[in-house]
């Protein structure tokens, strides 16, 4: 059963390299939320909301690239899955945002 | 040979697909938020002034770390590491426990102060801040309902690691776990600016 996956065979150097990384990904993203949480503290307008959706969009980002692995990821499907459903959900908000600012 | 490896390439494909639907899912109630939020500025920002951003915060920092260490139980799977793997595990599920135990917290200083759905108090309130609780409550309660199906579905996988039934060989139902995990703190990423720091 096991002898047949010899993809799975460890790269130990790759893999150390890509431990660090995470470990790299995990401080940026902490930092990432003490600048959303600060930002919010100092800035009290509109630009609040806006602020804070960018550095969550980065940390989005990162978790799914990192965390979830799909820099690596070689099936262009799997690839597309999540940019298709990102931009499917931002065209439904904003239809849904251009009939209630228009009314 | 090959269909061991179609195999594994459909679970990922069907998890990613699965992650799409749950994506969409928390995207009709971000819709919703937006809308209702864009009607009611001020009565959010009032309403968002009751929640605690120390505690949104740790809570954040719980979630990150727990994902962090999700993601490097894959890793070490790979390497034939298990005692790491399930350490790591162990650990994720741990911190896991202690956002539900946090979020409780949250969620019972708001009973106390009489903000609860359909309670006398926030009924005495402006429409905008009632809406405001409402997602709060479903918003946040859904996510904990999902945290919840984490804790245990990373409670099983360590038994299944445990038992030498996930092996370094066939890693796939601890990476696709992984990735559910990842999910639930994707949402929670979006969760937190939008309830915590809009004040």
């Amino acid at each position: 059963m096991s002898q047949e996956t010899h993809e799975a065979v460890p790269k130990t150097e790759a893999n150390h390299h890509e431990t660090r990384q995470h470990v790299l990904i995990w401080v940026a993203l902490l930092l990432l939320t003490l600048i959303s949480v600060g930002s919010a503290s100092v800035i009290h307008n509109g630009f609040t909301i806006i602020v804070s959706l960018a550095i969550a969009a980065i940390q989005c980002t990162l978790v799914l690239l990192y965390f979830m692995h799909l820099r690596h990821e070689d099936r262009l499907l799997v690839k597309l899955i999540m940019p298709i459903t990102m931009v499917t959900l931002a065209v439904f908000i904003g239809i849904t945002f251009i009939d209630v600012i228009s009314r | 040979m090959s269909s061991v490896h179609s195999d594994h390439n459909a679970d990922r494909i069907g998890m990613w697909l699965f992650i799409a639907t749950e994506i969409v899912l928390f995207g009709g109630l971000f819709l919703m938020y937006s809308m209702y939020r864009f009607k009611n500025p001020i009565e959010f920002h009032t309403a968002s002034l009751e929640l605690s951003k120390v505690m949104g915060t740790v809570n954040t920092f719980i979630l990150l770390t727990s994902s962090l260490a999700v993601a490097l139980a894959s890793l070490a799977i790979r390497k034939s590491q298990i005692k790491k793997t399930m350490v790591l595990l162990s650990s994720s599920v741990v911190l896991a426990i202690a956002f539900i135990i946090v979020k409780g917290f949250e969620w019972a200083a708001k009973f106390e102060h009489g903000l609860y759905p359909n309670s006398a108090i926030l009924a005495g309130k402006p429409k905008g801040e009632m809406l405001y609780f409402g997602l709060y409550f479903a918003m946040t309660g859904l996510h904990a309902v999902h945290v919840l199906v984490g804790i245990g579905l990373l409670t099983f996988v360590l038994f299944q690691v445990k038992r030498n039934k996930i092996t370094p060989h066939n890693p796939g139902f601890l990476v696709n776990s992984g990735l559910y995990w990842n999910l639930v703190e994707l949402i929670w990423i979006f969760l937190f600016p939008l309830f915590y720091l809009i004040s």
